[in-house]
This record gives C-alpha cells, structure tokens and sequence, in this order.
C-alpha cells in the first residue's frame, strides 16, 4: 500500500493527473454543448427513449477517444521515472523489482479506472442536467439503462487489458515518450483504418473499435475477441514482469 | 567472513562485459576496509560506474564474487542495500515535487519516520529550502538533495559516483566536508568515485586506481604518498660532472647521468644538504642542486599510464 501511495506522491503537479480529470470531462461536455446548441434535431419521437442515442454517442466517445487518453496516461506516469533518472534510484532500494513493477501498473489501473467512472458518470450526469435544463429532450421521463452501461464497461476494459499491458511494457522500455506513444496511436489508427478486416481481432489496439455502437445482443460474437484478449493479456504480462525483473535497467 | 576480517566491500575476480569481445571490467579485486573512505579513480571510461553499478546490483552479475558486510548480492541483496545508501552520477530527482516530497517519496519506500527528513535536510543543509521545487535548485542544492536521500537510511556504507561533478569550488569544499564529518562522526565506509586524484585527495584514507577495467593500484593513501616520494630525485649540476659522478658512486649513491646534470635518487630531507657538502669537499664547484618531487597526481597519472614500476 506504501508503494501505491508513493507513486500517486511522484504524480503531483503532473499533466497525468490532470488528464484523468479534463480527459474524463472532454466527451461528455461535447456532447452536452452539442445537445443544447441544437436542441431541436435531438428532440425524440413520442416513447423513444433518448438516452439509447445518448449512450450509443457516449460509448462510442468512449470507443474512440479513452483509449488514447490511457495511453497518454500510462506514457506521463512511466515517463516521470525516465525523466527523473528514478529507476537506477528505485533498483537500489530494498525493495523487489516485481513489487515495482506491480506497484506502478497499479496506479495506472487506478487511473484508468478512475478516469472511465469519471468519465461515465459525467456523461450520466450531463444527460441528467440535460433532462432538467431542457425538459423536450426526455431525458427525466426514461431511467438511465445503468446495466447497459454496466456490461459496456466490463467488456470494454476486458479488450483494452492487452492495449494497457503491452503499452505499459514499451513506455518503461522506451525512453522517450514521443516514440511509445506514436506506436500506441499508430496502431489504434491501424484498429481503427482496418475495423472490417477479419484478422483485426489478433491487432490488439483494435479490440476497443470491436465495440462501436454497441449492442448487448453482440455480446456473444465478442466471445473470440475476448479469448484472444485473455491471451495476449497473459502473454504480455508475463513477458513484460521477465523483462522488467531480469533484464531491464532503467 | 569478509566482514569478520573488517572490510565493507570485497570483489573477488570482478569481470563484466557488455559485449563478448570487449570486457569493461577485468578481474577486478577491490578491497574496501570498513571505516574507510575509499576513495576509486580512473580516467572516462575506465570502468569506475560499471563497478559501482554491479555493486548495487543495477547490472547483471559477471563473473567474479561481490560480498558487501561479508555477504554476497545473490544471497541478501534486501538487506545490503538497506544498509547502503547510493548517489549515481546525477542524482534522480522528481523535478516537479519539491525537496521534502522527493525526500518523502524514498523515506516511504524505505519504511522511514517523517523525523528523519528534516534530519537529512538539515545535515545536507538544505532545511529553508526544502519546500520549494526542485526544478528551481541549482545544481550544488540538487546534488545535495541527492546526497540527502543517500543519507536518509542512515547507511553504513554510501557509494557516490562522481558526486562533485558540476559543482563549484565551493560546493565541493561542502561536499567533502560533509562526507569527512558523516565519515568521523557516525563510522559511515564512503566509496567515492572521481576521475581526478585533486578532487578527492585531501578526503580518502584509501584509494583504488583503475584503468582500463583492472585495478592498478589500491591500498591505504600513505603507500601512494610513498610510491610518489620513491619516484623524487635531487638533480646536481657541477662543473665536473663526470668526476662529481665517480664521488656519488663510490659514495653507495643511486646515481644516474642526465645530459646536463646528475639524478640522484632521493631518501630523506637531509641528503641534500649532505650531497653538496660531498661534492665541495671533493673541491667541485656545485652550479644547482634541487629536489624535483613528482606530485600524487603525477604519480596517480603515472600508474594510471602502468609506467610507475
């Protein structure tokens, strides 16, 4: 727990911690001005729930955009180490490699996570003040389809697990962080250029596209796409904690 | 027990390579006492970081055996490096937190009371300053900040890799001054790393010299201090130098024939004085007689140069 609490010290005052919070904000405040420039063009048909729009919108914001915020995320936060020259520092400490290398990926999941509740629950909200604000848009008179968002979420973090694995092992391996994130992005615009493709579910950048204007219905055609989430998830981490444990030096 | 027979650091046939065909360190074997303040020196590229970096385990091990407090990395790394505290190079500093957060961080990581940082800080020197970020130290403070997460564990034994470099005439005068206290005052064994003998002469009580990845020197500062008074000669010139020559000889003198003076090798301070009364008692006329010493760093640059023998 101390070493937890230690990395998040090490991202005071840094541009990662602030982008968990705007990045999280960025979405849902679009698609909130969006609505009330535009009123008229969102207003649904009578017993059409528009929050089924509203969060085919969002997840897909979520689609397109979180995972380029993670990747950022996790590139700031290993990059402070490489900045500082803190990882020589780090491995003359009594303390294990492996507990660092746990200790660091659990801050970027916290982050992660945090920044995907964050972001969900913005988007949730801005919908709610949309409700109250502009009464047309029906908003207030439809529950918010919470298990929905619910099962979004879990098979969104499911195919991003081998995205944030392999992106974490190259932003240690890589010092400068241009290159580990331009690697990152290039190949999200690869998963995103090839979506049709029928071997795109091996690229594992593309597995977040898998899900655009999601439909629990899908759920069960995502089955391989998460079996080879689930094995590249185990491979990268096993081949990224050897690496970090017996060969890396910071 | 390596530690039973007082010594803090031992290597035992120290060899590393980064490639096969190019060896960076060659069976080295360093002997540092406890107490002391070693005091390891070599030109660029001599192989000085990459012994300090294997023992601090930051570099896979080579052949060879590295015990610390008589005992090996492989079997308890934990506690060796719980009891050393290390400065590489620059020191790795969280620029964006300011001194006390940076002190926090590994003061956290090492299970260490909040106390303590403002004990450091104060050693160090830095207490009035340690709110303030560290993108706004200059490089002394910054050194001495890294000094002081050093320091933090107490250790009994600290490595410091060229801790001078960059700092001003001032600076350095500090930083030995601090190490010579830490040395004398709480029985802290220093190794220090420098390329230059000047810059750390008037601090080790011992020294390693390397070059070229092998140990070319090492024992207490005396016996270099010795090798250099061994190495000075009192030059002669007479107006017979030939005649002065066969005086010297059968005097038992070491005597050698320069082009235009006589070397004579140098015992005591007296000999001078006694050669010259010698030579006028022999009724020649002595033009110069001087003592010519080679300095430490001559004499340092000399081994370095593995002509001293």
């Amino acid at each position: 727990m101390k070493l937890f609490y230690t990395e998040f010290i090490k991202l005071k005052n840094t541009f990662a911690l602030w982008l968990t919070l705007l990045g999280a904000l960025f979405v849902p405040l679009i698609l909130f001005t969006t609505y009330l420039s535009d009123v008229k063009s969102f207003v649904p048909g009578h017993g059409i729930n528009p929050w089924d729009d509203f969060l085919v919108r969002t997840l897909n914001g979520c689609c397109f955009f979180s995972i380029g915020f993670a990747l950022l995320i996790i590139g700031l936060t290993i990059h402070i180490e490489h900045k500082a020259s803190g990882w020589k520092h780090l491995f003359t400490l009594p303390i294990s490699r492996g507990r660092i290398y746990f200790g660091k990926l659990l801050v970027i999941f916290a982050m992660v996570i945090c920044f995907f509740t964050l972001y969900l629950a913005l988007s949730v909200l801005s919908g709610a003040v949309l409700g109250y604000a502009v009464p047309d848009l029906g908003f207030s008179k439809f529950p918010v389809a919470g298990m929905h968002i619910f099962r979004f979420v879990t098979e969104f973090f499911i195919s991003i697990l081998p995205t944030v694995f392999l992106q974490y092992w190259l932003s240690f391996r890589l010092k400068n962080l241009i290159t580990s994130l331009g690697i990152g992005l290039g190949g999200l615009m690869i998963g995103l250029l090839l979506k049709s493709w029928k071997f795109i579910i091996y690229l594992p950048y593309a597995a977040p596209f898998q899900l655009l204007n999601y439909k629990e219905e899908d759920a069960s055609s995502h089955q391989r796409l998460f079996l080879i989430n689930a094995v590249y998830t185990v491979l990268f981490v096993m081949l990224s904690y050897k690496d970090f444990v017996k060969r890396f030096r910071g | 027990m390596i530690d039973e027979n007082g010594l803090a650091v031992e290597t035992i046939g120290l060899s590393f390579s980064f490639s096969k065909d190019r060896p960076v360190i060659k069976e080295l074997n360093m002997q540092i006492p406890k107490g002391a303040i070693y005091g390891f020196l070599g030109p660029n590229g001599a192989g000085k970081t990459t012994t300090i970096r294997l023992l601090l385990d930051l570099l896979p091990s080579g052949s060879g055996e590295i015990s610390v407090f008589g005992k090996t990395l492989g079997d308890d790394r934990s506690n060796i490096l719980s009891r050393t505290g290390a400065l590489i190079e620059s020191p790795s500093l969280y620029e964006h937190l300011t001194g006390y957060d940076n002190l926090k961080v590994t003061a956290n990581l090492r299970s260490i009371k909040k106390d303590r940082i403002q004990e450091v800080l104060k050693i160090v020197g830095l207490d009035t300053e340690s709110k303030k970020y560290v993108h706004s130290y200059s490089l002394g403070m910054k050194q001495r900040l890294g000094l002081a997460i050093a320091l933090l564990s107490s250790p009994d034994l600290l490595i410091l890799d060229e801790p001078t470099n960059g700092l001003d005439p001032n600076g350095i005068i500090e930083i030995r001054e601090l190490l010579r206290d830490l040395n004398a005052n709480h029985g802290v064994t220093i190794l220090v790393s420098s390329h230059l003998l000047s810059e750390v002469e008037r601090l080790v009580s011992h020294v390693g010299i390397i070059g070229r990845g092998e140990m070319m020197f090492q024992g207490p500062l005396k016996k270099l201090q010795q090798i250099s008074q061994d190495k000075a000669v009192i030059e002669i010139d007479t107006d017979d130098n030939a005649r002065a020559l066969e005086i010297l000889l059968e005097d038992h003198q070491q005597v050698s024939k320069a082009a235009q003076f006589l070397e004579v090798h140098y015992t005591d301070r007296d000999r001078l004085a006694q050669l010259i009364i010698l030579l006028t008692a022999a009724g020649l006329r002595v033009n110069r007689a001087q003592l010519v010493e080679s300095s430490l760093e001559e004499t340092f640059l000399s081994i370095i140069k593995d002509d001293h023998l």
